[in-house]
């Protein structure tokens, strides 16, 4: 299996008042193509910051991060939005579908970054990302149209848009109820299991992190296998 | 193109703030453009007004006579551009009528010319509103629309004009004039050179040469060949002679561009506001595109491009809407408004060089509101937006 990320030595720290908040501390962590590893952690203990941090959406204070064999830590922000647009997707907890445009338009979005891109392409493969998650007859539903899980089902195909090498997902059922959570949990599973996508989920659902391949903790600052 | 298409959406989304955004412009480009069209309209008239029986340059000596005055225009005739050269001599006078109702009188300026050179060179003929002009023949005047209705005149009346030296002769009106300038069409009596000489008790002299030229606007280019030409003569052109009526006017016009130009920077500012807003509102979006790796100018470019297109449907829609207007009063369909003017119609002219420069500087003005908002809202951390609430 090919190194896909590499995480070395990370410290984000935050100053409140007069402390030192370090919130990622030392942090190491290499993924593997394919790999879909949840990050465990109780609330406030950095999982967002450290998604964040791996997403390229923040800078951390010292430390590497190598995605690719490419270090990305001191990249110009050009080129961070770049990799950020080829080689990451992101699932947020809350579905963050931009509320005027249609499911299928939300869907091609990172894929119109590219001055170049196919238009007509990008439809096509829109289309098949949403029928993928069974929402084919959504296309030209807006986001006030859908149920959420139908909205976090939009936020995943739109993640897969470009292809991405790591698909990022922060507590993507966080904000769903059981039943419907179960279905985004096998539609995570299915794209890892049948597509080979790397997926890092951050969450503190027991259930989500049981269909992933590998649980990790953030304690401290540092990922471990224990809990 | 990527902006563009979120810009729009944007747009529709928020209909009612971008249709106030665009009707303010559509306003401001309005009462600019159709005030500035009627200002120059106006300019235009009074000028040509002024212009009708005035000379483009006035060869004069300041109070004297002219004696020669024959030569002097033997050697002016030699001069390009120059339409034709009329001798005059001015004088004051008393106009007394006998009418139906009563004797009026009235305080006039006498303008003896000679109207076989005035009909060719100022076209005199084409300010006749009733008679004819007979050049030779020495007991008629012609007299302007306006003193015809103050003293109850018709044409072929006879008036009695007393001259400045109290010489009293009795005229016969040959003809009616009205030129659009009132001071003219009001008390100006318009007579052969000789009678004006015999009236004035001054031989065969001119007060002034009057020049018209084939443009009037060649005045400051010719007067130094004029100058040449009549050497110790007094030259002015017509902007010398009417320098505070041109001055008031170019003012008057300066004044209204400054004032009406404040609406569409009123309106430039409600377009910055609306998108100050979007901004606000937009904040987790921003946050969700720089996620997916839309850059900062892309955000940038989405603002500005909101802007132009709110200022540009503006402007469009402003320019049509002055148009519209400005067809319309040419059409004639509000000249009632315009009899206590003293005015036929309302005058509209439209500069295409003004027009070129309200909508460059209209854009100017929406692409400076644009800016601030696009700037707040693309320097915005992808964390920081996402975190907003």
């Amino acid at each position: 299996m090919n190194k896909i990320l590499e995480l070395v030595n990370l410290i984000k720290h935050y100053k409140d008042k007069n402390k030192d908040l370090k919130i990622i501390n030392e942090l190491n962590l290499e993924v593997e193509e394919g790999d879909f590893i949840a990050i465990l952690g109780k609330s406030g203990s950095g999982k967002s910051t450290f998604l964040h941090l791996l997403g390229m959406l923040d800078e951390a204070n010292s430390g590497n991060i190598i995605i690719n064999g490419k270090d990305v830590s001191f990249l110009p922000e050009k080129e961070r939005d770049k990799l950020r647009n080829k080689f990451l997707g992101f699932v947020f907890q809350f579905h963050y579908l931009l509320p005027e445009f249609t499911a299928l338009e939300n869907v091609m979005l990172p894929a119109l970054v590219d001055k170049n891109a196919d238009i007509e392409k990008i439809k096509i493969k829109a289309k098949e990302l949403l029928k993928s998650v069974e929402l084919e007859d959504r296309e030209t539903h807006k986001p006030s149209e859908l149920s959420g899980g139908e909205k976090q089902r939009v936020a995943i195909a739109r993640a897969l848009i470009n292809s991405p090498k790591i698909l990022l997902a922060d507590e993507p059922t966080g904000n769903l109820d059981e039943e419907t959570s179960e279905v985004i949990h096998k539609i995570l599973r299915k794209i890892n299991e049948e597509k080979g996508q790397t997926i890092i989920v951050v969450t503190h659902s027991q259930e989500l992190a049981s269909v992933c391949k590998k649980k990790l903790y953030l304690k401290k600052g540092k990922l471990e296998d224990k809990r | 193109m990527i902006e563009l298409f979120i810009a729009k959406k944007h747009i529709f989304e928020r209909k009612k703030q971008s249709i106030i955004a665009m009707l303010g412009i559509l306003i401001g480009i309005t009462v600019l453009t159709v005030s500035l069209a009627i200002s120059n309209g106006l300019n235009n008239n009074m000028i040509n007004s002024v212009l009708s029986i005035s000379p483009h340059i006035l060869v004069g000596t300041g109070g004297n006579r002219i004696d020669a005055y024959a030569e002097k225009i033997n050697n002016l005739e030699g001069i390009e551009g120059l339409k034709g050269i009329v001798p005059k001599y001015t004088s004051q006078g008393i106009l007394k009528a006998y009418t139906d109702f009563g004797v009026y009188q009235l305080g006039v300026q006498i303008d003896g010319m000679d109207l076989e050179r005035a009909k060719k060179a100022m076209n005199l003929e084409s300010y006749l509103i009733a008679g004819e002009i007979k050049p030779t023949t020495y007991n008629e005047v012609l007299i302007g629309s306006e003193m015809v209705e103050q003293l109850g005149l018709k044409l072929g009346d006879t008036v009695e004009l007393t001259s400045a030296e109290n010489k009293k002769m009795r005229l016969k009106v040959g003809g009616i004039f009205r030129t659009g300038f009132i001071s003219y069409d009001s008390a100006l009596v318009i007579m052969p050179l000789k009678t004006a000489q015999i009236i004035s008790e001054v031989g065969d002299v001119a007060s002034s040469l009057d020049i018209i030229l084939n443009n009037p606007y060649d005045a400051n280019i010719l007067r130094a060949q004029v100058r040449r030409a009549v050497k110790d003569l007094r030259v002015q052109t017509w902007g010398d002679i009417n320098s505070n009526l041109l001055r008031a006017l170019a003012l008057e016009k300066t004044v209204m561009i400054v004032l009406f130009s404040l609406i569409i920077v009123i309106a430039g500012f409600v377009i910055g506001v609306v998108l100050n807003t979007m901004v606000r509102e937009k904040t987790k979006d921003i946050g969700i595109l720089r996620s997916m790796g839309y850059s900062r100018n892309n955000i940038m470019r989405i603002f500005i491009i909101e802007g132009l297109i709110l200022g540009g449907t503006g402007i469009i829609l402003g320019m049509l809407s002055s148009f519209s207007i400005l067809s319309l009063l040419k059409l004639g369909l509000f000249d009632k408004l315009t009899e206590i003017y003293y005015l036929t119609s309302i005058p509209v002219r439209i500069s295409s060089i003004e027009v070129i420069f309200i909508i460059i500087a209209t854009l100017s003005v929406v692409l400076v509101s644009s800016i601030f908002p696009a700037y707040r809202g693309s320097k915005l951390t992808p964390v920081e937006a996402l975190k907003y609430e």
